[in-house]
């Protein structure tokens, strides 16, 4: 109990080690997250890029334990925060560190909030839960918050609810309540996804300065790579519930290795220039029911070999921070 | 009598510079959406959803229109094929005063203007397979003996990229690229001239946008097909069109070639939206960039003068009085400032 | 492991295989919805109790040697088994005036499955004409026809029953009549809000935009994709029927002896020494009305499941 209540400081906040989780439902086994590894280090930005079904939002939902169960169970691996295995913690435990040193914030922020109580009740639930503070001390505390994320009039918001507020403000309220007790690990699942641009913006410039403010991690979940390249230090490419690649933001971006990360870069429009057609990865996504034995983006691969297609690649290290999931790297290539 | 929706390979016509038939003309367009409210459902307002917005759309290009959510540009999209019924203003459409027409010659006109929707799960009848579903849009119109109408059915569906082996499973055997390949088959059923696209990649993950966007060009040049295309996804739309409109709460701030606009910005508005838009390249992420304080206000109670006043960086006291003209300031490029960006 | 040829071996993603193989065939949607109906045994279970029923009810003269209006007054209260004096047999024994139970039932079924679903015949028509109009039009045209909806609700539907069915004289075809009268609105209800939810989906705005006319779209469009709902209310409420049918005869108001209904046959229960005493006059009755009831709204469960084209195959 007590080391839950110390924060132990280590360097490495989260690390992700082999983490599989399953979904068992009606019509099969969904590997959603199959043999996931990661790192989160203290200060940084580790963006968590893929489409839909890749697998990132559940990662972060094992994370914070939140998984639904049944259907899904986390089968094998470990998630350490601070060192200490988060699997093994009983839901007492979890609840004590879930809004308090991990936070989460999600895409939609009319559905996070309760609609029936007022902003400054839902803001200082946490501090009052957390930090045990009394109620005063706790709107106290709500009203700096509105401030410190940027909403005008913080005396007023507290006492409106939340459909008196524009998306953007609702955005600005669920980080507040994210950053009640200044979390060690800020989870964002596509904070800025259903925002417009002008807003999204507000909003990354304010993670990023609230960051700096607090010292804290973000995990950015995101398919956007603009805000991937605005927002990012380190980015982990996911594909079919496996981590495809993994490298600092500039060498992802500039020096891809995997085809899959090749081909998403390469199909973005440019916001700079005008180009011909655009680059398309033929084919969908593997069904998650089914997938293939070999690589799972084998399929898609303009590079793809029949080794591709029988054996699955590992995840292997290039260089000091970088790993590539792809044969194309390793000394069994023979392709072009 | 299945021939006259059958033949029509055109290609795209190019006329000096570009495209300089007008195919589509929208003067003044307004919607006004009545807010009723009490016991007995008076009218206490309006939320002023389009106010105001006049473009032409030239044959055989594409027409990108932007904006954030609520700016009015889907409502548009809809106003000028007559789904909504526009509060007043004009559209010429082909030499049709499309307002004016009657039901039935409405129907008739719908033939030549289609719209392709966002939500590629909603917008298909889930009890119908994708055979039905097209064979309905040419049954409607009476075009074609039933073999001439499979025929075409299985035509178009190889034109989107899918197969005849398609035409008997229901939408939700699809994944959403393509569902939305089906959408785009059936606006493609009866052969139109215009197609409104709202937001038609936008509900798709990044690498089926980019399958999608493609197939888009290639019937556009195949077909020579004329687009509007409305998106908030400022990358793919200047990707796309020749001409870009940008619509702030209703009324159209700026309208120009894809180049100028994206470049050139003459409005504080468009230079705010170019720079919001986050550059996919990590080195450029300190640049500076204009960042527009508050929200969009309401349009059910819009500013005075200029609407975008209260978050431009540039406002001078004549903005908050004196609603700005939209008018011409270069060679295809209109805006509606007092003060436009050099 | 083979020659590479990738081009060959491919394998195609998602559905694509089974969407273009050669053994692809073309299934009737008939069979489609027996296949899936299938799958629910409780539902299966349902449909056969209700067609047995309904076959009691078609070849009633055939299964019984007795008449259902031709009483003997000294075999009454008789339990099940054979009376030693007449060395008749009785397989659910007699009632208070002799009737035989068993031949009662099965004639009762007629009646009683009749005005079941002749009632639900009229408030399906109706509900789902009403519904669709309020629905597809709103405004002030859904207004009014709500609040007269609204307004048949909140009368105490069963005593108007009892002071209708009082006023006319009872028959068959007054109490489909009076079960069609107030037993519509649930199913406009239902329609209606139905249409309202459809007419936001885009596919409603698609066909405008391809030239549908707005009758069509009702029709074609919007109707059936309410056709799940629909079945369920209807198949239930042939299950309301029976259980208002069997009420409003019990209390002598419906179907008048000698014909016998389920509903009548229960009057007797009225007193207590007959349930007390002669418990077999009044459970046969009993148990056919639940059973019929029961297998009616299993039928409904498995009709939604089948009817929905998400389903799994």
């Amino acid at each position: 109990m007590s080391t839950t209540t110390t924060k132990t400081k280590t360097d490495t906040i989260v690390s992700v080690e082999n983490l599989k989780t399953y979904f068992y439902t009606e019509d099969g086994t969904v590997p959603a997250i199959d043999g996931v590894s990661f790192e989160v280090k203290r200060g940084e930005t580790l963006a968590i890029v893929g489409e839909s079904g890749s697998g990132k939002s559940v990662t972060s939902l094992s994370i914070m334990r939140l998984i639904p169960q049944p259907p899904g169970k986390i089968v094998n691996g470990d998630i350490k925060f601070n060192g200490e295995s988060l699997l093994i913690k009983t839901e007492k435990e979890m609840r004590s560190i879930r809004g308090n040193r991990i936070s989460m914030i999600f895409q939609e922020p009319m559905t996070s909030l309760n609609p029936v109580y007022k902003i400054g009740d839902q803001i200082s639930e946490s501090i009052i839960i957390h930090q045990k503070k009394s109620k005063k001390e706790a709107l106290a505390e709500a009203i700096n918050l509105l401030n410190l994320v940027g909403i005008p009039e913080p005396e007023r918001r507290i006492n409106q609810y939340p459909h008196e507020l524009s998306g953007g403000m609702r955005q600005r309220v669920m980080i507040a309540i994210a950053l009640a007790c200044q979390p060690e690990l800020l989870i964002a699942d596509e904070p800025t996804t259903a925002l417009d641009v002008t807003i999204q913006n507000q909003i990354l410039q304010l993670m990023k300065t609230l960051k700096q403010k607090i010292n804290m991690s973000i995990m950015l979940i995101t398919h956007d790579l603009g805000v991937v390249a605005e927002m990012a230090d380190n980015v982990v490419v996911m594909y079919a519930g496996q981590v495809v690649e993994q490298g600092d933001v500039y060498t992802i971006f500039e020096n891809p290795k995997h085809p899959y990360t090749e081909g998403l870069l390469k199909s973005m429009p440019s916001a700079e220039k005008r180009i011909g057609k655009l680059y398309a990865i033929e084919g969908v996504v593997p069904n998650p029911l089914n997938l293939p034995s070999g690589c799972r983006f084998a399929a898609r691969c303009e590079y793809a070999t029949a080794l591709c297609y029988d054996e699955m690649p590992d995840i292997q290290k290039i260089g000091n921070e970088e790993a590539v999931r792809c044969w194309k790297y390793t000394h069994r290539w023979e392709g072009k | 009598m299945i021939s006259g929706i059958m033949d029509p390979v055109k290609t795209k016509e190019t006329v000096g510079n570009g495209k300089s038939e007008v195919l589509l003309s929208v003067k003044d367009l307004k919607m006004h959406f009545p807010i009723k409210g009490g016991l007995l459902g008076r009218t206490q307002g309006y939320v002023k959803a389009v106010d105001g917005v006049t473009f032409d759309i030239f044959r055989g290009e594409t027409l990108g229109l932007v904006g954030e959510s609520g700016c009015g540009k889907s409502t548009t999209g809809r106003a000028l094929l007559r789904l909504l019924e526009a509060t007043s203003g004009s559209v010429r459409f082909d030499g049709k005063d499309i307002f004016a027409l009657s039901e039935n010659d409405l129907r008739t006109a719908r033939r030549e203007m289609q719209l392709i929707f966002q939500d590629p799960f909603s917008s298909l009848n889930p009890r119908l397979s994708v055979g039905e579903t097209l064979d309905r849009v040419l049954k409607i119109h009476g075009l074609g003996s039933k073999e001439e109408r499979e025929n075409r059915i299985k035509e178009i569906l190889e034109l989107v990229g899918l197969t005849s082996f398609h035409m008997r499973r229901y939408p939700h055997e699809f994944s959403g690229g393509q569902r939305q390949r089906i959408g785009i088959a059936r606006a493609l059923t009866l052969n139109p001239k215009l197609i409104v696209l709202d937001e038609p990649v936008s509900a798709l993950d990044v690498s089926i946008q980019s399958q999608v966007v493609n197939l888009l060009e290639d019937l556009q040049e195949q077909l020579g097909l004329t687009y509007l295309f409305v998106s908030h996804g400022l990358n793919i739309v200047r990707h796309i069109s020749d001409r870009v409109g940008v619509m702030y709460l209703g009324k159209m701030v700026e309208l120009a070639d894809s180049d100028t606009l994206f470049e050139e910005p003459k409005h504080p508005y468009t230079q705010a939206l170019m720079s919001a838009n986050p550059i996919a390249n990590p080195r450029l992420r300190d640049k500076p960039k204009i960042i527009l304080q508050g929200d969009v206000p309401s349009p059910i109670n819009p500013p005075s003068g200029c609407y975008f006043h209260t978050r431009c960086p540039y406002a001078q006291p004549k903005c908050r009085e004196e609603a700005p003209e939209f008018v011409k300031t270069g060679e295809n490029q209109y805006v509606a400032c007092h003060y436009p960006l050099s | 492991m083979g020659i590479p040829n990738p081009s060959v071996n491919r394998p195609v993603a998602l559905n694509v295989k089974k969407m273009t193989g050669n053994d692809y065939k073309i299934e009737g949607k008939a069979s489609v919805i027996w296949r899936r109906y299938k799958k629910n045994k409780l539902a299966v279970v349902g449909l056969g109790v209700f067609t047995l029923m309904c076959l009691l009810a078609i070849f009633a003269p055939l299964l019984t040697p007795y008449r259902p209006d031709v009483y003997d007054i000294f075999d009454s209260y008789y339990p099940p088994g054979t009376i030693p004096e007449s060395g008749e047999f009785h397989l659910m024994g007699t009632d208070s005036m002799g009737g035989d139970i068993w031949t009662r039932i099965v004639f009762g079924a007629r009646i009683s499955l009749s005005v079941a679903l002749l009632a639900m015949i009229c408030t399906v028509s109706v509900g789902i004409i009403y519904g669709a109009i309020s629905g597809y039009f709103g405004g002030w045209v859904d207004n009014i026809m709500m609040r007269i909806v609204d307004a048949i609700q909140s009368i105490p539907t069963f005593f108007l029953l009892l002071i209708v069915a009082a006023i006319i004289t009872p028959s068959l075809w007054s109490t489909v009549l009076v079960l069609s009268v107030f037993g519509w609105t649930g199913m406009a209800r239902i329609v209606r809000g139905e249409i309202l939810t459809l007419k936001k989906r885009d596919f409603i705005e698609a066909a405008r935009a391809t030239g549908e006319k707005k009758s069509a779209t009702i029709f074609y469009h919007v109707l059936p994709n309410a056709i799940a709902p629909i079945t369920v209310i209807a198949t239930l409420d042939i299950a309301s029927n029976i259980l208002a049918e069997s009420s409003l005869s019990f209390l002598g108001l419906g179907i008048q002896p000698p014909t016998p209904s389920w509903g009548n046959m229960l009057t007797s229960a009225q007193e207590l020494t007959t349930v007390m005493d002669y418990v077999w006059v009044v459970i046969f009755p009993g148990l056919f009305i639940i059973l019929t009831v029961l297998a009616v709204n299993f039928i409904g469960d498995g009709l939604r499941d089948a009817l929905d084209p998400k389903m799994k195959d």
